[in-house]
């Protein structure tokens, strides 16, 4: 899909038909042929594109002769979370390109980050003013990290919940998935600080001293957002070996009920066998024997259950 | 001119080859020379003998117009072995055009080069060539702990229903490679500040910024590495757990059959006795008992399932 926007007669934002200089060009899972038009026509090296488009790819910077790309991850939740072994929320690449007189934002997948960003949510800009569209972007993703923060922080709550009760592995491995998510999300936070910096230096960006002033803050709220992520990564490992520890518990609790149950199980069987056995044994062929041991093999078993409840190996 | 096959590496710095002539960088590339070879190289370099006996892992040093540059490379081990990936050394030697590289043993990431060494890098200037084997050895770390942290996410797959110790042991190996990786990571980062702040080589505008470029990526190559191990060592007690627990589930269903199976026991011990039994001789008797059997077990088997000790 590519939209390209441009500011009309009354500065709001336009959709327009064809590339013109100084317009902004979105395109979301471009189709070969667009890209190979861009490429061609704006100079572009094809290789931007292969980039921004690889789900792999980290925050970097990277020039060519008459433009350069700036990478940066923005979190995701994950859609195919149900899955199995599927982290919850991801981490995506986002390609801005800058050429001389436009703007290109290129991803992989449609996220809301760019709808809003259409919609003025972070702030008025001008489409031709490069820098300024940036840094709302850097701003932009800076807010999204650490809501996902606090999403994440709400899923863990939701499972100590259910790990309370629970004696099954599946718990503990969508903590385990969370955690993945932690680690995608610290990844590209401490990449992201470290591309801010170098942007900082200003060698590729022209930055003014107004520009300077936002780009710290988002540095700082950057990493800080990098810091939550370690400390709940931290937090959440601490939680997976008590819980860890806690359904190993709660396996072993009902182990010993088996086992117990067991165990009452084996008197009768026991008399039983003791009376089936070929040899003389008294009073055999008097009926109310039967009774007798019946009542015996009973009377055994129900004592064993009591001392067994009294001991608190089971519970009724 | 390049020379692989250590059998003869012809190292004509005094009479140039025609060869040489055009090319305006010239790599020589030694791997695992003997110790003759670095003699005649550190003599032809008008270097020390023991140049290259240093006690540090990582070093970068001007010795006279001669630049002395030790980094560290991954390396991979062999297939069948623990720890998938190791460092080792990289030596490299500038002086004026001519740069020499000497590795320990195979170096797949010096063999990748040799093709755009001919095509490209030779008619550049040294400095760019010399950055450019910097930049490989960045990415080639990123794709190895790219590859072992694929690896991990399959051993994390089998640990679902693994109640082998093994398991564990490979998860511990394979984090030893990112352990490698990030402090091998954080030395070169640290060497590649050195050489940006010494600007040892002599660099237009372009090079400056191609190597700042590849100072942030050395420093995010290593914080990806650090991350990756230090997640991996947290979550290796909760896998001890999983593992302990997928034993004591298995364990749980044992004992449920055990406890199942003593019921048609119990029935069977009990008409075994030898004491009359009410409907002991009619001919219904067994199928009747049978049937007793069954709805026991059933009735047990629902009282568990309520229970949740199923």
């Amino acid at each position: 899909m590519l939209k390209i926007y441009k500011n009309g007669q009354d500065k709001m934002l336009v959709e327009e038909a064809v590339i013109r200089p100084n317009s902004l060009v979105m395109m979301i899972a471009p189709t070969a042929e667009q890209i190979n038009q861009v490429t061609r026509d704006y100079d572009i090296p094809e290789k931007f594109f292969l980039d921004a488009l690889d789900q792999d790819e980290r925050p970097r910077l990277e020039r060519d002769e008459n433009s350069y790309l700036i990478v940066l991850n923005i979190p995701l939740k994950n859609p195919n979370s149900q899955m199995k072994n599927e982290a919850p929320y991801l981490t995506l690449p986002l390609g801005i390109i800058h050429t001389e007189n436009n703007i290109f934002l290129v991803s992989k997948e449609p996220h809301p980050i760019l709808q809003d960003l259409i919609d003025g949510e972070y702030g008025q800009f001008q489409t031709h003013m490069k820098t300024k569209i940036t840094l709302l972007l850097f701003k932009a993703v800076a807010k999204h990290y650490d809501d996902h923060l606090g999403f994440i922080n709400d899923e863990a709550a939701k499972l100590q919940q259910e790990l309370n009760e629970s004696y099954h592995n599946k718990e503990l491995f969508s903590l385990i998935n969370l955690n993945k998510s932690l680690v995608f999300f610290s990844t590209s936070l401490s990449a992201l600080v470290i591309l801010y910096r170098q942007i900082m230096q200003g060698k590729t960006l022209k930055i003014q001293d107004e520009d300077r002033r936002l780009l710290n803050d988002i540095l700082a709220d950057i990493e800080q957002s990098a810091d939550v992520a370690e400390m709940r990564r931290e937090s959440l490992s601490n939680l997976m070996d008590a819980y860890a520890v806690i359904v190993h518990n709660n396996l072993n609790t009902v182990l010993k009920t088996l086992t117990a149950i067991a165990i009452v199980m084996i008197i009768p069987t026991m008399i039983g066998s003791i009376f089936s056995m070929n040899v003389d044994l008294p009073e055999e062929h008097n009926p109310i024997s039967t009774v007798i041991i019946g009542s015996g093999m009973m009377g055994i078993s129900i004592i064993l259950l009591l001392v067994f409840y009294f001991k608190k190996y089971i519970k009724f | 001119m390049i020379t692989t096959n250590n059998a003869h590496v012809q190292l004509n710095t005094i009479t140039p080859t025609v060869e040489q002539m055009k090319a305006r960088t010239i790599w020589i590339n030694l791997v695992s020379p003997p110790q003759a070879k670095i003699s005649s190289v550190l003599t032809a370099l008008s270097l020390p003998r023991d140049t290259l006996n240093q006690p540090r892992t990582s070093l970068l040093k001007k010795i006279g117009d001669v630049l002395l540059l030790k980094l560290e490379i991954p390396k991979r081990n062999l297939p069948n072995s623990a720890v998938p990936y190791q460092v080792t050394m990289l030596t490299i030697l500038v002086k004026d055009n001519k740069v020499v590289t000497i590795s320990e043993g195979d170096c797949p990431l010096l063999m990748r080069l040799e093709h755009e060494y001919l095509v490209r890098w030779a008619e550049q200037d040294i400095t760019s060539f010399v950055y450019r084997i910097l930049s490989i050895t960045t990415t080639s770390f990123l794709n190895a702990t790219k590859e072992v942290s694929e690896t991990i996410d399959k051993f994390e797959e089998k640990l679902k229903s693994s109640f082998s110790n093994r398991s564990v042991y490979q998860l511990i190996n394979h984090n030893k490679s990112f352990l490698y990786f990030s402090r091998a990571l954080n030395r070169n980062h640290q060497l590649l500040k050195t050489l940006e702040e010494k600007s040892y080589l002599k660099a237009d505008n372009e090079q400056d910024l191609t190597l700042s470029d590849l100072i942030v990526e050395t420093a995010q190559a290593e914080s990806l590495a650090r991350v990756y191990n230090s997640n991996l060592s947290s979550l290796m007690d909760a896998y001890s757990a999983l593992i302990e627990n997928n034993l004591s589930l298995s364990v749980q269903y044992l004992t449920i059959f055990v406890t199942i199976s003593a019921i048609p026991m119990a029935v069977a011990g009990i008409y075994g006795m030898n004491t009359p039994l009410p409907i002991q001789d009619e001919p219904y008797a067994l199928v009747a008992l049978a049937g007793l059997s069954v709805f026991l077990i059933v009735v047990v088997l629902g009282f568990f399932k309520k229970k949740k000790l199923i």
